[in-house]
């Protein structure tokens, strides 16, 4: 390859590695922490929350409209100044000399879309900081903490299903092993690194996850089914709830983005959102949807979920298949309603509202407002058997690093002296050379923080033993290739040979003792698990890196500085032949 | 001994000290087993906040008198003949400590002054609801500063060895999780006194608000141990074909063992030093693995190259594995030297679990460069015996692998 592809090929890669770390950076740095506090709920709490601000802002706004028309605009709002803009834009009208509040508000066509204009401003700013907070290194529950689940054996609801036959205290302790074997597969598949899942005193389980944990999400993998049901849609109620509350957004949530229940809504009977995820993978509120408490049939009776994609849509459907009771409690119900309404409700949300035409047992698809994650996420969970015994959450607290907080401070100036030890020594044994091995050796850490934050990999104290292996095995390279230049020279070759040599001579050498590393690491990340998957996946990704710099990267560079007719050579020690 | 170094003479002397350290482990092993931490064995966990003491209060007066707390409101129930009257004291209404002691005195329970707190910060332990007695019952509040940092706990825990002490939700609130592996017959009030002992050795009695207190089991259960050794078997097995395919088979055997002899070489100093086995030794021992053949195979390489280019010079087999470790030497030297700087201000500044990971790596490093120079050679010596190194074969591969 002629030197200039090779350079570019460098600046590529770090290019690509620079974008990779962009998030990271820029979330550790930027970021101010309420906006991170806020983007670690849930998509619903971030909805509820940009839908409470917008209440309040609505009625700040309407509030210092009747004290004084001709009133500033709070800061706070400046944002709506462009919104407002845009509309008079549309409308073909001139915009204000002096933006007051009545100016502001008129510009607004309809209440509603204030109230719009507010939410969107709130909930984009979150979406973005989740969206940023995804794609970040995140520090593991050993080395930051997360968040503590303390889980408690329902023994009633067991005595209940099992004819009022009481667990002794061994026995409950024995249902609980089985519960946690079964909570550790599935926070595997669920992707969320290293927790810690222990039995606690004789009936609770102690989970700690970490990172800032979207709290549904636990629970959603804690709790096994969440709640899912399927219940009967009122559907003259939910006409006049739409009238009533579609127009006028503002009075249909309140401060905490809580649906407020109207009064004529009868007991038994509650409103639920409908919404649709648009192209951007926010909600849309479709419609408010009247469904009766009472239950039609329990997610317990489905026994496997599949995702799928609805051919025409190419939205996310689930293919839900139903035990043989729930099949027939589904069958009897939708023979008898035929014409009517049925809603899928998912933690008191609805996720699908479809009208029954035919009488169903067995198989049910549902195409309605599941994110693929949502399907996914309940596919997992019906996968993994059910519970022995079903669990209640009791508590659910953030927690400091298991390590200490303390302990994880002083080791991070530990390892950043060490580090600067060996950029040090290198230079100090190697001279100039020892500068190219320590180019390398940096070009390697930030190849592998790339990498590591783009697969959304959790650091934990194992993965930064990895690393530290990794680091000694790049130098190792480097150190292998010069002390075979160095043999070289002193064999009576010139510089330039004798890097084309020592390079030559040292490939098969560091490939060896790197692929049968590979070898090790890939194993040990397919089949361990937790603490073992977390070393093994940073040894494998960084000993590929410490490859492409040493090989390549470090060759590279001599190959600047070394010239085929001698002129320029580089030194491997300060003593000058 | 320039130049003539021979690193073959010394294998009886290396095998000795190897065998005489993994014997050692053995023994230990078997006579008093593993130290495990909180991570492989049950413990005891208890979440702690140190608290002044607000004020104390008694109650000697008819019926009785009860203080609970709710919603972090201190509320008193007092019961008599007359009915039951509640008295809320929020912090709204009874800003500080001393407003609380003066109406409770005015109801007539006898409360006594200790610190002027807010009382807002209440702390809630294990005591409340509290039935008044003639004894002073501690009603603690927690200060607006953090007075008691994580490494202050952690040094007053220092005689107990291996503690975990982690923060509770933020750090400014001071409330701390402390674990600790038990024996198997201590019940969890001797554990909690041996803890709350310590604590109150530094901190005082009376400060110490205990919160929670539990048995814990294990975070790892022998399943998921069991998993990880199959892994790792799993993973000897092709690194052995990988090099039985790229070397001889006598390579491959020859740095199995000397992969074997590190991992049980830093279990036995583990044993002997008695160090925590935690979540993290598997770490350090995987860490180890990796390096250690990492070592072997670098000076594998060199052997296998001499044995191509010194043939026609007449070296035996056993002249060139010496001549191969000698003119590795400076590499060895050098990695190990620089992975060592990184690792050894860890062990040397860290605390806890990480300095314990830290030290098994920096033992682990020696290990793995004193078995890949003197014990891989000296069985590469004994199998090449038992499976001749073909001269000729490993000619003809020299056009591969010399790129």
């Amino acid at each position: 390859m002629k030197k200039t592809g090779r350079v570019l090929l460098v600046l590529l890669v770090l290019a690509v590695a620079a974008l990779l770390l962009y998030p990271t950076i820029k979330w550790y740095c930027f970021v101010p922490d309420s906006t991170k506090d806020a983007a670690a709920g849930s998509n619903e709490n971030i909805r509820d929350y940009a839908r409470g601000q917008a209440s309040r802002g609505v009625r700040t706004l309407t509030s210092l409209l009747q004290n004084d028309r001709n009133s500033a605009i709070p800061e706070e709002y400046d944002y709506l100044i462009s919104a407002a803009e845009n509309h008079l834009k549309e409308e073909g009208k001139e915009k204000p000399s002096e933006w007051t509040v009545y100016e502001l508000l008129s510009s607004f066509p309809t209440e509603s879309s204030l109230f719009e204009a507010i939410e969107s401003h709130y909930r984009d700013e979150l979406l973005e900081a989740k969206r940023l907070s995804g794609n970040v290194l995140q520090l593991g529950l050993d080395l930051r903490g997360g968040m503590s689940v303390v889980l408690e054996a329902d023994t009633a609801s067991y005595v209940e299903t099992h004819d009022g036959e009481v667990p002794s205290g061994s026995e409950l302790t024995a249902l609980l092993e089985s519960d946690i074997e079964i909570l550790t597969s599935r926070i595997d598949q669920f992707g969320v690194t290293e927790p810690d899942i222990r039995l606690q005193g004789t009936d609770q389980i102690l989970v700690e996850v970490p990172g800032e944990t979207d709290p549904e999400r636990v629970d959603s993998f804690l709790m096994g089914r969440g709640s899912l049901t399927f219940n009967r849609v009122d559907s003259r109620l939910t006409e006049r709830v739409n009238r009533d509350y579609l127009s006028n957004l503002s009075r249909a949530f309140d401060e905490n983005g809580v649906i407020i229940k109207p009064d004529y809504i009868p007991a038994g009977y509650d409103v639920a959102g409908y919404y649709l995820e648009d192209e951007y993978g926010i909600d849309e509120l479709q419609q408010f949807v009247v469904i009766d408490s009472t239950e039609v049939l329990d997610g317990a009776h489905l026994t496997s979920a599949r995702m799928e994609r609805d051919s025409r849509t190419g939205r996310p459907a689930v293919n839900f298949h139903l035990d043989s009771e729930g099949s027939d409690i589904f069958y009897d119900f939708t023979s008898s309603h035929i014409g009517e309404q049925l809603a899928v409700v998912m933690d008191g949300r609805v996720k699908s509202v479809a009208t029954i035409n035919d009488a169903i047992s067995g198989d049910v698809q549902l195409s309605g407002s599941f994110t693929e994650e949502e399907a996914q996420s309940l596919a997992v969970v019906l996968r993994t058997s059910s519970l022995p015994i079903s669990l209640t959450v009791v508590s659910e607290q953030g927690v400091g690093a298991t390590l200490g907080d303390d302990s994880v401070n002083v080791a991070v100036k530990a390892i950043a002296l060490g580090f600067i030890l060996v950029i040090l020594s290198m230079v100090i044994y190697y001279g100039p050379a020892g500068i190219i091995a320590d180019i390398a050796l940096l070009m390697n850490l930030i190849m592998m923080v790339a990498v590591l934050s783009a697969l959304h990999f959790t650091l934990t104290l194992s993965s930064i033993a990895g690393l530290v292996l990794t680091l000694g095995m790049a130098i190792d390279a480097n150190v292998i290739i010069y002390e075979r230049i160095k043999e070289e020279l002193s064999g009576g070759m010139t510089p330039y040979e004798a890097v084309k040599a020592g390079f030559g001579r040292a490939f098969w050498t560091i490939m060896d003792s790197n692929v049968t590393t590979i070898i090790a690491a890939v194993i040990l990340s397919v089949f361990g698990s937790s603490t073992v998957k977390g070393f093994a996946n940073t040894l494998a990704i960084g000993v590929v890196c410490s490859l492409f710099t040493s090989l390549f990267v470090s060759h590279l560079i001599f190959d600047f500085f070394v010239s085929e007719d001698g002129k320029r050579s580089v030194w491997l020690s300060w003593r000058r032949r | 001994m320039k130049g003539t170094f021979d690193v073959l003479r010394w294998r009886f002397a290396a095998m000795g000290v190897s065998a005489l350290l993994i014997i050692t482990g053995i023994v230990l092993f078997f006579a008093i087993g593993f130290n495990t931490g909180i991570d492989f064995g049950s413990g005891y966990s208890e979440r702690i906040q140190i608290a002044p003491v607000g004020f104390t209060a008694r109650y000697e007066g008819d019926g009785s008198a009860v203080l609970s707390v709710s919603d972090g409101i201190l509320v008193l129930t007092k019961r008599s003949s007359a009915g039951v009257e509640t008295y809320e004291f929020s912090p709204a209404e009874y800003p500080l400590t001393d407003d609380i002691v003066s109406e409770l005195n005015s109801l007539g329970v006898d409360a006594e002054l200790y610190n002027t707190e807010r009382t807002g910060n209440i702390v809630s332990g294990f005591g409340f609801p509290a039935l008044l007695s003639s004894s002073p019952f501690r009603v603690n509040f927690s200060t607006d500063t953090v007075d008691v940092t994580i490494e202050d706990i952690r040094n007053a825990l220092d005689e107990l060895g291996s503690v975990n002490v982690q923060t509770v939700e933020s750090e400014e609130k001071g409330i701390y999780q402390i674990r600790m592996s038990v024996t198997e017959d201590e019940s969890q009030n001797e554990a909690e006194g041996r803890i709350n002992g310590l604590l109150a050795e530094t901190f005082g009695e009376e400060n110490i608000v205990v919160l929670q207190s539990e048995f814990v089991g294990p975070k790892f259960s022998s399943s998921l141990f069991r998993d990880s050794l199959i892994a790792l078997g799993a993973a000897l097995v092709l690194i052995l074909g990988y090099i039985a395919i790229r070397f001889r088979f006598a390579y491959a055997v020859s740095s199995i063992i000397a992969l074997f002899h590190d991992v049980l070489a830093m279990l036995s100093f583990i044993l002997i030093f008695r160090l925590e086995v935690s979540a993290t030794t598997i770490a350090a021992v995987l860490t180890i693995i990796g390096y250690s053949i990492n070592n072997t195979i670098v000076i594998f390489d060199r052997v296998r190259e001499n044995i191509k280019l010194e043939k026609e010079k007449g070296m035996s087999v056993d002249e060139i594995i010496s001549l191969s470790v000698r003119q590795s030497l400076t590499r060895t030297v050098m990695t190990s030297l620089t992975t060592l700087v990184a690792i050894v201000p860890l062990a040397v500044l860290g605390s806890g679990d990480i300095q314990t990971f830290a030290v098994n790596l920096t033992w682990g490093i020696i290990a793995g460069t004193y078995s890949s120079n003197f014990l891989a050679p000296a069985f590469l010596h004994y199998f090449h015996e038992l499976i001749p190194i073909d001269k000729e074969k490993e000619k003809k591969e020299e056009e591969y692998s010399l790129v």
